[in-house]
């Protein structure tokens, strides 16, 4: 299967980071859905079928605490695979989001260590332990 | 020892941005104008403003090295500069409030706001302020804490 | 650089088809019976690469960060320097037949030169995985494996060839990476 992504960040450069490291993570995907906050993610969680969602807390309208509530409410995304990735540190409310079924990855985060939390939570073995994409990507690469 | 703000807003510019950032800057880098700044507001156990302020060529640095990207694909880009040091005032906030009040304690982050560089220059009375250098410039890091609440008088 | 007197059972002994890398230097090799190793990193990065597949291995010994600090020394000996050392260790591996989308990057060494990290006035160790993963993110590479850091640390690194099995002695005791 491949994997339908939606990352929830109100800032567009970390969007960009993350989007990039789960290009990069080895998982096959489908298509990729961006928000820039709770309400916007819903929206994206009504109108597409995702797989796979990436969630910040801090943003402006609805927080991610809140928009994770309303989907853990929602017998279709009740089960479906969050990723929080959050400059959150209180070790209280990092337990509490746990218990909503979700893994929390810290930012600032290196790149492998979102991988990492990426393959666990889709539980993808990928084929190879390969960590590079073609160089024929279209990027302006060194090597 | 470094204070949480340093320790918090180095190890920022490390991770987040793949930057070097050193305190104090030398004097070329502390002459840099600041002309990009951010503010996180934050209510918890202790309410209060985390601040930061950067020369041109590190909101520059900032954005180019988060995106993966050379320095002149975002140079002629505001927007991305702005959420850039959004960003990174969000995670130095969301990291230095744990070394102040410890790891139990519970925050509320409001999202980053973009807001005057020049407020750096006036930190409020009390406020922890961080000057570090970083590249050819600078980048200034200020904690503001709102005296804890009084009890309210009685009606 | 002189090698160490041979430890016995180390697997880090050198043996006859051994490529000893020197500082501020690169080497690669596809031969199967080979090994490339590098001695006493310390702020220095060894830089260890791998194509599984078409077997090839590198390793690079860079100093300094950024070649912008010398640019004459960085055309004389691009190795010197992580900015222009990790681009000619990919470059040379692809003419050795590896492909990037492949290439497996293990990292040792970036110690801090003082006794404690505050001692470590020019923070080069810091400043060198700095620059190594701001290239490895701006060229779309994950690092699969580092052992890096520590205060005053030396670093012994050893590279199988056909494997690209990375083992790294430090403080006496050898681990794999």
């Amino acid at each position: 299967m491949a994997f339908n992504v939606l990352v929830v960040d109100d800032s567009a450069v970390m969007r960009s980071m993350i989007t990039r490291v789960v290009k990069l993570s080895g998982v096959p995907l489908g298509a990729f859905h961006e928000a820039g906050n709770g309400e916007e993610g819903l929206a994206k969680l009504r109108e597409h079928w995702i797989d796979l969602v990436l969630l910040d807390i801090n943003m402006p309208v609805m927080n991610g605490e809140e928009m994770l509530r309303r989907l853990r409410a929602e017998p279709e995304t009740s089960r479906l695979p969050v990723i929080v990735v959050s400059t959150e540190s209180s070790e209280t409310r990092v337990q509490a989001l746990e218990e909503l079924g979700v893994a929390f990855v810290h930012k600032p985060f290196t790149p492998e260590d979102l991988r990492a939390t990426i393959l666990r939570v889709t539980g993808v073995t990928p084929d190879d332990e390969y960590y590079a994409v073609p160089a024929a990507d279209g990027g302006d690469f060194d090597f | 020892m470094p204070s949480p703000l340093l320790t918090a807003a180095t190890s920022t510019f490390e991770s987040l941005a793949l930057l070097f950032a050193e305190a104090p800057p030398t004097a070329a880098q502390a002459e840099a104008p600041l002309t990009h700044a951010a503010r996180v507001a934050f209510t918890g156990p202790r309410a209060g403003t985390l601040h930061v302020a950067v020369s041109d060529d590190v909101a520059v640095a900032l954005a180019a090295n988060m995106l993966g990207l050379d320095p002149d694909a975002v140079r002629g880009d505001e927007a991305l500069r702005r959420d850039a040091v959004g960003e990174l005032a969000n995670v130095v906030c969301g990291n230095v409030l744990p070394l102040v009040a410890g790891r139990e304690a519970v925050f509320h982050l409001a999202a980053p706001a973009a807001c005057d560089p020049s407020d750096a220059a006036a930190p409020p009375a009390g406020a922890l302020v961080e000057v570090l250098g970083v590249d050819d410039g600078r980048a200034a890091v200020t904690l503001s804490l709102d005296a804890p609440a009084a009890p309210r008088p009685l009606p | 650089m002189t090698a160490p007197p041979a430890q016995e059972r180390s697997v880090l002994s050198l043996r006859a088809k051994d490529i000893v890398v020197g500082v501020a230097d690169v080497r690669l090799a596809k031969d199967p019976g080979e090994r490339l190793i590098t001695y006493a990193l310390g702020s220095c990065l060894g830089i260890v690469i791998h194509d599984p597949v078409a077997k090839v291995a590198g390793l690079l010994h860079a100093m300094l960060p950024d070649s912008s600090i010398d640019r004459a020394k960085a055309e004389r000996n691009p190795a010197m320097f992580v900015d222009t050392g990790v681009p000619l260790l990919f470059r040379e591996s692809y003419r050795l037949g590896a492909r990037k989308e492949r290439i497996v990057v293990k990292v040792a060494g970036g110690a801090h030169s003082g006794a404690t990290e505050a001692e470590d006035t020019f923070q080069i160790g810091k400043r060198n995985l700095i620059m190594l993963r701001k290239l490895l993110w701006k060229n779309n590479v994950l690092l699969h494996a580092h052992d890096v850091g520590g205060c005053q640390t030396s670093r012994t690194l050893v590279v199988d060839v056909a494997s690209g099995a990375v083992t790294v002695r430090s403080h006496g005791a050898e681990s794999p990476l």
